[in-house]
């Protein structure tokens, strides 16, 4: 095997290094050319899995109560929100808002209509419906009818009366919706029972056409809201405004991921030149490297558009850890290099590379095998973003080790001999220093460790889920601002919706002879209907949900039929009795049907939607045990049969998401462990080797999750991360140092003696690695979202634990354990 | 939108009472002059009525109820409940009944304003005591109103045993809401609960 590898070098990469070089040229102009097709996804479709039955309710409900989408425009007046001036400005916004091509309608507080400005009879008050706008208007009574609403409390207006909302509804899309409704039911089919050849073909053409409209669509909603922004901006000056709503957030994480993208790459790429430049001093050293990493990197993003992957707000660091896990192996690379240079000043360029090479392949092959692995363990997390993630990395860190050893060699070898002669005076004396240290005082790195383990255990156990989504953004963010503002003052910010399979009425008796059915002795109405739907029993029992649900603290706005009904039966100062309900909605407009009735009912299937809002922000939320406590509260106390009832929803994901970090956490732990491990055992073929080496590891990642125990940091996509990648990571350190001393310890034929020797050479190159890896980690504080700050940080954090681990820990392990 | 529901109510409830007036030999004849009558009495008398809501109850009692046959209503509202129900819950039943519809009428009568009420030719086989009249309210600021009387006679005269509103029969529809009462919790609580409605919409009406 070895000698194949040798062969292959000497034969090819070494023998014809212009001809590697231009073969890979070509490649990566083929992979530059597929870039054009790169993108990024922020909507829905890429947070969750295709099979998830929860997701799949979610869906076939958002397709049945059909509801539009729109943006939120929140204003806080810096006067009286009711007076002339306010108003005003309300209207002005309102008639901006409203000419943008894309906008439907507007619905604001100056035009939603007010019942209760003239006492009186029904007649006097049906013709005498006003707006704030029409005028004539007694603003305190308006402001009491609006703040009173069933409807629009909480919706267009706050609680104190001080902040109003403009909805923003924006044009249907009716055939992407159709789309969007094939394509999520092929592909939930795809990966439940499978498709027939016909049916993968059709999901081929729909994913096709999908992903052309929806580029469209997202670029017009990008356009819209910068529209929407540059109308509000103006308006700053009158009050305090923020923009809102679900297809702002999706366009604002689509402008992060970008923001990422380009800061994460441009920072690391910088950062690399600085820190080549520091530990090397020579401009070839640079060089090459970053042309490594530049190639890696282009060829990866080409790769992904070719296949058509999705970038999503997880996977947007995944060029910057490319970067930095393609320069420290190019370091590794580097260092040896120049170690036997220095040590055999009688080898050509052609035997330093062809040395260097074969030397590290081994370990650098490994080292990449147990980082892949790392990411790898990704994929069992069950989390979709998480696994695009395992993938990507698994994928790139294949491509980053093939150019390192294909292209680097390539490279280095059309450059003349290095002629620098290492002085080990010119360098960094830590890692000499930490070998006396081992030396000397190995009992206290003992007795630490075992302090920080039992602080990390005792983290861990306190470690949490639960987190607000409103806490993945920062505090400056308009996502952050807008859904603290709609959280806090006009009714809260995750959906959530109950779907209650009602009650059917009793089948109609049989008549009998003296009680014969009016319509077989009549004949029927002509626009006469068997049933009508709306009766008081069914109006009765969403009234009874509804209430409950805005009984509960956690929930905000609620909206359900009872809602529009209670309008009606305040105007009419009494509840309608079943005739005139049957009429009240037989003479209903379509109008209102469509905006008040259909997305609350569907008849067809005996149902109704009580959606709510939950208060997000709210400090001891318990998402889990609220979704538990409404189901057990209907089903026991209202004594609603249990299959009647159905909760879904944004929370009800987010929860499952959240519910589903704990076993993601361990599930990927578990299995980079044991993966490493038996990788360890297999490299070194002894199996207290492994142990040792993954010691220090485990140490690190233990660590960091009890930090955020500790620190009441919750686990989320990105942190759960943390610990696989820093084991698969920082086990390189590991298989590093334990390779080389193996190699060594024949050699000098003493513990203490190979510890120094391995120190002062092994030793610096992990240290160069990791220091590049830890400030490389450290450049995603850069970005507008709070979990991959935390992630960046963190990881970090635990690469600079596994560095002291493997030069402390690592090494008085194995002078304890005396393994060779 | 919320002005829509309201005119809806108001339309229906008006148009169900304007009508009906003393016997008269044929089906339609009953209605209309039922129904002039009682524009007649609302005109004259709105400065009084205004003063004075309840006295519309008066109008809806003298000039309308005559005309409603209420025993076959109930009979047809309650089917196999009317059987099951003792002669004392009947009673109390007819009464509750007639006043929902006296008090709920009442209510819309007095939003009567400009609605012209439109014929159509009465619908009856040929020596059958049944008949349907059908009429249409139309105004100038609502869609018209189909209102129709399902109507029988007895000792001679014909009587309203049904109403229709846009097609909403008010028996049948107050048949599956009382029958569910009844099953859910008995007959004396659904003559409790109409009772108390009655009472609530009195105390509206002069508010």
């Amino acid at each position: 095997m070895k000698a194949y590898i040798k062969n292959f070098y000497t034969l090819t990469v070494l023998k014809y290094p212009l001809v590697v070089c231009l073969l890979m040229a070509g490649i990566l102009c083929f992979f530059a050319i597929q870039t054009r097709d790169f993108k990024l996804d922020a909507s829905a479709d890429s947070l969750l899995l295709d099979d998830d039955k929860d997701l799949k309710l979610f869906r076939e409900t958002s397709e049945r109560y059909a509801t539009k989408e729109f943006l939120f425009v929140t204003y806080a007046p810096d006067g009286d929100l009711f007076s002339p001036e306010s108003l005003e400005v309300i209207t002005n916004l309102r008639n901006e808002l409203r000419e943008l091509t894309p906008v439907e309608s507007v619905i604001s507080l100056v035009d939603v209509p007010l019942v209760r400005q003239v006492e009186g009879s029904l007649s006097d008050v049906a013709e005498n419906v006003r707006t704030l706008e029409g005028g004539d208007v007694d603003i305190e009574k308006a402001k009491q009818e609006l703040l009173s609403s069933p409807i629009y409390k909480q919706l267009i207006i706050s609680e104190d009366g001080e902040t109003t909302a403009l909805q923003v509804n924006l044009k249907d899309q009716p055939e992407f919706r159709k789309l969007q409704q094939t394509r999520n039911h092929l592909l939930f089919k795809k990966k439940t029972e499978g498709l027939s050849e016909a049916e993968q073909a059709e999901l081929n053409q729909v994913l096709f056409d999908y992903t052309g409209q929806k580029k469209e669509i997202d670029q017009i909603n990008h356009d819209n809201i910068e529209a929407v922004r540059k109308i509000i901006s103006r308006y700053q000056v009158f009050g305090s405004l923020h923009l809102g709503g679900v297809p702002m957030i999706a366009d604002d994480m689509i402008t992060f991921i970008k923001n990422d993208l380009i800061v994460f790459g441009v920072g690391v790429f910088l950062f690399l030149i600085g820190m080549l430049t520091i530990i090397f001093r020579k401009p070839q050293w640079v060089v090459l490297p970053l042309l490594s990493c530049f190639y890696a990197g282009l060829l990866m993003i080409g790769l992904l558009g070719l296949v058509g992957w999705n970038v999503t707000v997880i996977s947007s660091n995944f060029i910057s850890l490319m970067l930095i896990i393609t320069m420290s192996m190019n370091v590794h690379l580097i260092v040896r290099y120049r170690q036997l240079a220095n040590d055999f000043p009688e080898y050509s360029q052609h035997d330093l590379v062809l040395t260097t090479t074969s030397k590290m392949v081994w370990p650098c092959l490994y080292t990449a095998l147990t980082t892949i692995m790392a990411f790898s363990s990704l994929v069992v997390s069950g989390i979709k973003p998480v696994i695009d993630f395992g993938w990507m990395m698994t994928i790139g860190l294949s491509v980053t080790f093939l150019t390192s050893f294909i292209l680097f060699p390539a490279l280095l070898i059309l450059l003349p001999r290095t002629s620098e002669k290492i002085n080990p005076r010119d360098e960094f004396q830590f890692t000499p220093r930490l070998a006396s240290l081992t030396e000397r005082h190995g009992g206290k790195v003992l007795i630490t460790t075992l302090v920080l383990a039992i602080i990390s255990l005792i983290g861990i156990a306190r470690l949490e889920v639960e987190n607000s989504f409103i806490n993945y953004f920062s505090d400056d963010t308009e996502i952050y601002q807008g859904l603290r503002l709609i959280d806090e003052k006009l009714g809260g910010t995750t959906p959530l919706d109950i779907i209650l399979r009602l009650d059917e009425p009793p089948a109609e008796e049989n008549f009998d002879d003296e009680f014969e059915d009016l319509d077989a002795m009549f004949g029927a109405f002509e626009e006469q209907e068997d049933n009508v739907w709306f009766t008081p029993e069914r109006i009765d029992q969403i009234k009874i949900v509804h209430d409950y649900l805005d009984s509960l603290p956690a929930v905000g706005k609620v909206l359900s039929l009872a809602s529009i009904i209670r309008v009606g039966e305040e105007i009419n100062e009494g509840e309608f009795d079943a005739f005139e309900l049957a009429i009240v909605s037989k003479r209903m407009p379509d109008e209102l049907r469509e905006s008040m009735i259909k997305p609350y009912v569907s008849e067809e299937n005996n149902e109704a939607r009580i959606n709510i809002r939950i208060l997000d922000s709210l400090e001891d939320l318990r998402r889990k045990e609220l979704l538990e406590q409404i189901r057990n509260d209907l089903i026991e106390k209202y004594e609603i049969d249990e299959d009647k009832v159905q909760i879904t929803g944004i929370l009800v994901l987010y929860n499952n998401m959240l519910q589903s970090l704990f076993r993601s956490q361990i599930l990927t732990l578990g299995v980079v462990m044991a993966g490493i491990a038996l990788m360890l055992v297999i490299l070194f073929r002894s199996i207290s080797l492994a142990i040792i080496g993954i010691i220090p590891n485990v140490l690190a990642a233990a660590i960091i999750l009890g930090l955020m125990g500790l620190l009441d940091i919750p686990l989320d996509m990105m942190t759960i991360t943390i610990a696989a990648i820093t084991i698969g990571i920082a086990v390189d350190n590991s298989i590093h140092y334990i390779y080389r001393f193996r190699e060594e310890f024949p050699n000098k034929g003493e513990y203490i003696k190979t510890m120094h020797y391995c120190h002062a050479n092994i030793g610096k190159a992990v240290f160069y690695t990791a220091i590049t890896i830890i400030i490389g980690f450290s450049i995603l504080v850069l970005s507008n979202f709070i979990p991959t700050i935390y992630f960046g940080l963190l990881t970090a954090l635990a690469m600079c634990i596994a560095l002291f681990a493997a030069l402390t820990l690592l090494p008085k392990l194995i002078l304890v354990w005396k393994p060779f | 939108m919320k002005g829509r529901v309201i005119n809806a109510i108001f339309l229906t409830l008006c148009l169900i009472t304007g009508s009906l007036q003393a016997a008269a030999p044929s089906p339609d004849m009953v209605v209309k002059a039922t129904a002039d009558g009682v524009i007649d009495r609302i005109k004259t008398q709105r400065a009084e009525l205004e003063a004075n809501p309840e006295k519309i109850y008066d109008v809806v009692n003298e000039l309308i109820i005559p005309n409603f046959d209420f025993v076959s209503m109930s009979k047809w509202v309650l089917g196999k409940n009317w059987k099951a129900a003792t002669q004392a819950q009947r009673n109390e039943f007819m009464e509750q009944f007639k006043t929902l519809l006296v008090r709920t009428y009442a209510r819309a009568l007095l939003e009567y304003s400009d609605q012209e009420i439109k014929y159509f030719p009465v619908e009856q086989k040929p020596n059958s005591n049944l008949a349907v009249v059908k009429t249409e309210l139309t105004s100038s600021s609502a869609q018209p109103f189909p209102v129709a009387y399902r109507m029988h006679q007895k000792n001679e005269q014909w009587k309203v045993v049904d109403v229709a509103v846009d097609g909403v029969s008010l028996v049948s529809t107050y048949r599956g809401s009382f029958a569910t009462q009844i099953k859910k919790n008995g007959f004396d609580s659904l003559i409790k609960e109409l009772a108390d409605k009655n009472e609530k919409l009195a105390s509206n009406l002069s508010k």
